[in-house]
């Protein structure tokens, strides 16, 4: 009290190394999972990307089945999400009244509270035996004839596999698709939509003609956005997936992505090797969600401008 | 304007010989490199009198008053150079002199009301426990004496430990008062203290301006000139970062010397 | 003709696709109290977790967790609201703001597994053994950024005749940000910590290779620690039908625990006006 400055200096510093705490923190996640990957990157060099070998007794690794993995059941899900979120993001803030939107909203906001965990369970005790039933031996019998989606849609009604994974995703997007939809469209000038209404425009008309052309913007940021989530998402997909270390052209089959092989066998790997591949694995998923949510944000606040 | 004149009823410049309080001279004020907004401005504040600042939005007249406590400095690339004397040896714009102590010297009412978020009883006993640590009753003793000077104790004494935001808009503007007081500054700067107020709210204040005179020297920027004349026992016009006239204030208003401040008190322009 | 009806399938469809997004909630809470409730009774909050195929409960894993996402809190807390502070009240726009704002964005949305593989590699390895405090180091560096960015929002928001107020009285710049400025957005900041105690109770990926699990009771975070995510989801994928029932209500008691946080942070704001 004596010492105001003093105060304010501390105070000051205090703030300052906090905040350089996240850069200092940054840098050794990356640095960790450097050095924790660079055995396996050193043995197998680029092929790591390129093998789909994996295999813990002759110590051979590959990432390729696991990015295969993960990258297909996000776009998946954000293929799915993305209609989804439009319709409901539309829905809340044009269709239907505000008194009702709020509790809705709040609703669909609660799905992102949801712990991942309880996705997956419900997911595999749930959705994937009513999906096998439902959806899975029905493709098999009608689409396997259509040549491309024929193979996409067959396979044995496991249940689990990479479209389960990419649908159990799509739920757990849904949530940030929509906010973020719904935020571009609340930054549409009133005008804009009255003078479309004046000219006699239905509502079909005014929002897929004017009011989506308008926040075209933010609705691919918000989509690279979700894309980045889906991409880390962990132990859902660990439930889900069905674990193969495989690349397979029906989505049926079970596969395996970067973040459920690490759950699955970082605690069980024995050899060096396994431990840095999959820390190699790690780094791999690092470097795409890094590159893949700068871009968003940079769209996201481009447009925001 | 001899009507104008004829609100002044209680205007008595009351302290002989005229003291100079603070004394500007030759001040300048930049936002960033290029962009000056005040011209070589030089005038007296006297002490025990109201000074009032007038002129069309934008002339520098809020520029000016930010300066007398530095308050600019919250903001990066704002910088003042001249030459500002509080009292016969405080020199304002040096950067030697402690900021806070200048601000506890020269306090200032802002234009629209800002009571913290705490209670009445805590928003006038925050300032003071930042400079002395008094006993409990001594605090009360000198809460209550801020209230009564700002003319608000009669209003709150019974709610003294609610929240200072339930208070009506007059009623925070004195708790502002009250709370500046409190620090027994050398002067009171206003920044448009009424604008955001009530006409009878705004009435309350400026009785209680006028009265305040007796023990505070006080700075009032306004852009109502009604108000200016009634309060103030001088004047000065300022113009697109200039000081074009200063002087007591019924001379101001009345036999202006300068054709601009003539216009502007006549209401031709502004 | 056809702009009606269009205009009409349209609708439709925007409905049928709230109606799925409402359904999935509703679908998901209601196999959580099928199957949860049935297990909900005393012994699984006094009892600890059973041998495979035995009877017991959740005590352990709910103590641990709470001592772990508690301990976690506490270290983010403050780091974060610092460093808020500091991107609010002292970066602003400069550039190493930016770049710090930056970084944070790209922790916020780092995968949290990875965030688990880094305090195994920094604290596990160090130690030489799992820990409750790897647990709530990997806790911590989840809340962090989630503090922070609420904290710089909540601090744009104060009013800027409070801060010249209080620096207009010669209040020291970090009182008044200490002591006006987060009283006045305090409501805020509480929420954003509400939420991201939420966010980091369900968080089980950053558990696994840190805190492990134990089926012991414990409250020594210097060893690994059971927690009720980690639990939830070893005794899911289990073949032991009394396991996969203490999951369920595992998974009952902890979505009931974050939504009831969840709409607690939003309710708060409006409580807090309620009462004054």
């Amino acid at each position: 009290m004596d010492f105001p400055w003093q105060g304010d200096n501390l105070f000051r510093r205090a703030c300052f190394v906090s905040a350089g705490l996240i850069s200092v923190l940054m840098f050794c996640i990356m640095l960790s999972l450097i050095l924790g990957a660079w055995p396996a990157m050193e043995k197998f060099g680029l092929s790591f990307f390129t093998s789909t070998e994996w295999n813990p007794v002759t110590e051979e690794f590959g990432a390729l089945n696991a990015l295969y993995g993960t990258v297909v059941s996000s776009i998946i899900a954000v293929m799915l999400a993305l209609p989804v979120g439009l319709g409901v993001a539309i829905f809340l803030s044009e269709l239907c009244p505000a008194a009702i939107s709020k509790p809705l909203f709040i609703a669909i906001e609660l799905l992102a509270a949801v712990p991942s965990i309880i996705y997956g369970m419900w997911g595999l005790f749930v959705f994937a035996p009513w999906f096998a039933d439902g959806f899975q031996i029905w493709a098999s019998d009608n689409l396997s004839e259509i040549p491309v989606i024929g193979t996409m849609f067959s396979g044995p009604p496991m249940g689990v596999g990479l479209l389960t994974s990419g649908i159990i995703l799509a739920f757990m997007i849904l949530p940030i698709l929509t906010s973020l939809i719904k935020e571009a469209l609340s930054t549409v000038p009133k005008v804009l939509r009255e003078a479309t209404y004046g000219i006699g425009a239905t509502q079909f008309e005014v929002i897929v003609k004017v009011l989506l052309p308008a926040i075209k913007g933010p609705i691919f940021g918000a989509l690279i956005l979700a894309l980045g989530r889906a991409l880390g998402e962990t132990m859902a997909i660990t439930f889900v997936i069905g674990g193969a270390q495989s690349i397979d052209t029906s989505l049926f089959m079970p596969a395996t992505s970067i973040s459920a092989s690490i759950a699955n066998q970082f605690n069980e790997a024995t050899g060096d090797m396994h431990i840095s591949a999959l820390i190699g694995l790690g780094l791999v998923l690092f470097m795409i969600t890094f590159i893949v949510m700068g871009t968003a944000r940079v769209l996201l606040r481009r447009k925001a401008k | 304007m001899n009507q104008v004149a004829q609100l002044k009823d209680y205007q008595q410049p009351n302290v002989n010989p005229l003291v100079k309080r603070m004394d500007i001279k030759d001040l300048n004020f930049f936002y960033g490199k290029d962009k000056r907004v005040l011209f070589d401005v030089t005038m007296p504040i006297y002490e025990n009198h109201v000074t009032a600042m007038i002129g069309p939005s934008g002339c520098g007249k809020s520029t000016l008053l930010r300066c007398l406590n530095r308050i600019y400095e919250l903001y990066p690339g704002q910088y003042a150079e001249g030459d500002v004397t509080l009292g016969s040896d405080i020199k304002v714009l040096d950067k030697k002199v402690d900021l806070n102590d200048l601000r506890a010297k020269i306090g200032m009412v802002f234009q629209k009301p800002t009571p913290f978020p705490m209670s009445i009883y805590d928003n006038i006993a925050f300032g003071i426990k930042l400079y002395e640590s008094l006993s409990r009753k001594q605090m009360d003793a000198r809460v209550q004496e801020a209230l009564e000077k700002a003319q608000l104790w009669n209003e709150v004494k019974d709610k003294l430990h609610t929240d200072a935001s339930g208070l009506s808009g007059g009623q925070q503007q004195r708790l502002c008062i009250a709370r500046t007081i409190a620090l027994k500054p050398d002067v009171i700067l206003m920044d448009e203290p009424t604008s955001a107020l009530d006409p009878i709210a705004t009435q309350g204040i400026e009785k209680l301006i006028t009265e305040l005179r007796r023990d505070y020297t006080i700075v009032i920027v306004t852009h109502n000139m009604q108000q200016a004349a009634r309060i103030s026992d001088y004047t000065a016009f300022m113009y697109l970062g200039e000081l074009i006239e200063f002087g007591e204030t019924q001379q101001v208003f009345n036999q202006p010397k300068n054709q601009r401040t003539q216009d502007y008190v006549k209401g031709t322009f502004g | 003709m056809i702009r009606k009806f269009k205009n009409q399938l349209f609708k439709l469809l925007c409905l049928a696709s709230t109606a799925i997004g409402l359904g999935i909630l509703v679908l998901i809470l209601f196999t959580l109290f099928q199957k949860g409730l049935a297990g909900m009774n005393w012994a699984l909050f006094t009892e600890v977790t059973p041998g495979p195929g035995g009877e017991g409960g959740l005590l352990n894993a709910i103590v641990g967790s709470v001592i772990m996402t508690g301990l976690g809190i506490l270290v983010a807390t403050p780091i974060g609201v610092l460093a808020g502070t500091w991107l609010a009240e002292y970066g602003q726009n400069s550039k190493t703001a930016d770049t710090i704002r930056f970084l944070n964005g790209m922790l916020m949305s780092a995968p949290s597994i990875l965030i688990g593989l880094f305090v195994y590699e920094l604290v596990v390895v160090t130690m030489g053994h799992f820990s409750g405090w790897a647990g709530a180091i990997a806790l911590a560096i989840i809340a962090l950024p989630v503090i922070i960015s609420t904290t710089e929002e909540m601090l744009k928001l104060v009013p800027t005749q409070l801060r010249e107020a209080g620096a207009g009285l010669g209040t020291p710049k970090w009182r008044v940000t200490m002591q006006l400025s987060y009283r006045a957005v305090g409501t805020g900041i509480v929420t954003g910590i509400l939420l991201s105690i939420a966010r980091i109770s369900g968080e089980t990926a950053p558990l696994l290779f840190t805190a492990l699990n134990s089926s012991f009771m414990s409250v020594n975070p210097n060893e690994p620690m059971a927690n009720l995510p980690v639990t939830i989801y070893q005794y899911a994928m289990s073949p032991y039908e009394s396991w996969n029932q203490l999951a369920w209500s595992g998974a009952l008691l902890i979505t009931m625990a974050i939504l009831f946080l969840n709409v607690l942070s939003r309710a708060l704001p409006q409580l807090k006006k309620r009462r004054s």
